[in-house]
């Protein structure tokens, strides 16, 4: 069950950093600064990438 | 029938992948238990699997158009996107060794060890089903919202044939697919999907992309990519020569 759970989603670090950022990402839209997250989200998925590669 | 490229192109790039680490496993099975057995496993993992991919198309026609739906498909594909896209940069720039095969395919033969035939059995079912999950996953989100089953499942299984293909012709671990570089382009091309179908239901009709949304975030997440594997090797190589 466990290797079902980690295929789909990947470990704990990699849905803490989606999780981050679709916070960000949700937020902004919800928060009324819809246009802002189409521009703000893909940067700082880069971001959480950038921070998997180096400590995934 | 009319391909649609986008959607196949991931999902052929993503099965091909898939199905080269599954048929390394199943090799490494065949050689303790024959191929028929190790076969029969195959077959077995990818009837289950062929279940998931109807019983989880038939819900999504149901509700494809919902948008909770959309977002939870989304996010699924940023689960899986971000991770195959960093996986990639850190290997391309040296912070991981590129993945091998061989070593796959030795790792499992330990792994077997003095399995008996029950234990062998589930060791390739098990490898082929997680696989072939991945590609379940890739297929079913990108099928889901335009309804193009046909597109997805036709590339998944065009790539399972090149896989036996050059499985059966070779008769050893297939080392020669470039799957850092595929990695690389469908994880860029999984996250800008994922992006899309996060944002759209939330926000899209605020989009300032419109219709270039989706290719203009690949090549964002592309390019990015390749400025970041630019960026840990040029890193690595200044903390080498600091150490010097």
């Amino acid at each position: 069950m466990k290797a079902f759970v980690k295929t789909l989603v990947g470990d704990l670090r990699n849905v803490a950093v989606v999780a981050g950022i679709l916070a960000i990402g949700a937020g902004l839209a919800l928060a009324g600064h819809a246009a802002a997250a189409w521009l703000v989200m893909p940067v700082v998925a880069v971001g959480g990438v950038a921070w998997l590669a180096r400590h995934g | 029938m009319t391909i649609n490229w986008a959607i196949a192109l991931p999902c052929f790039l993503t099965a091909l992948v898939e199905w080269v680490e599954a048929f390394t496993i199943v090799l490494a099975v065949s050689l303790s238990i024959g191929w028929r057995s190790a076969a029969g496993a195959s077959f077995a993992a990818l009837a289950v699997l062929a279940a998931l991919t109807a019983a989880s198309g038939g819900v999504l026609q149901l509700g494809g158009a919902l948008p909770w739906l959309q977002f939870a498909i989304g996010v699924l594909l940023m689960l899986f996107g971000v991770r195959w896209l960093a996986k990639a940069v850190a290997r391309g720039s040296g912070l991981k060794n590129l993945h091998d095969e061989e070593a796959e395919f030795a790792a499992t033969r330990a792994e077997l060890g003095s399995a008996d035939h029950r234990a062998a059995w589930l060791i390739a079912f098990k490898g082929v089903f997680l696989e072939g999950l991945e590609v379940w996953l890739v297929v079913v989100a990108l099928c889901a919202r335009q309804q193009q089953w046909a597109s997805g499942i036709a590339a998944a299984g065009l790539a399972l044939a090149c896989t036996l293909a050059m499985g059966f012709a070779l008769k050893k671990p297939l080392q020669r697919v470039p799957e850092n570089l595929i990695k690389f382009v469908v994880g860029s091309m999984i996250v800008a999907f994922g992006t899309f179908w996060v944002l759209e239901p939330l926000a899209g009709a605020a989009n300032p992309l419109h219709d270039w949304a989706l290719p203009l975030l690949v090549a964002f997440y592309a390019l990015s990519g390749l400025a970041l594997i630019a960026l840990f090797r040029s890193s690595s190589q200044s903390a080498q020569e600091t150490i010097r």
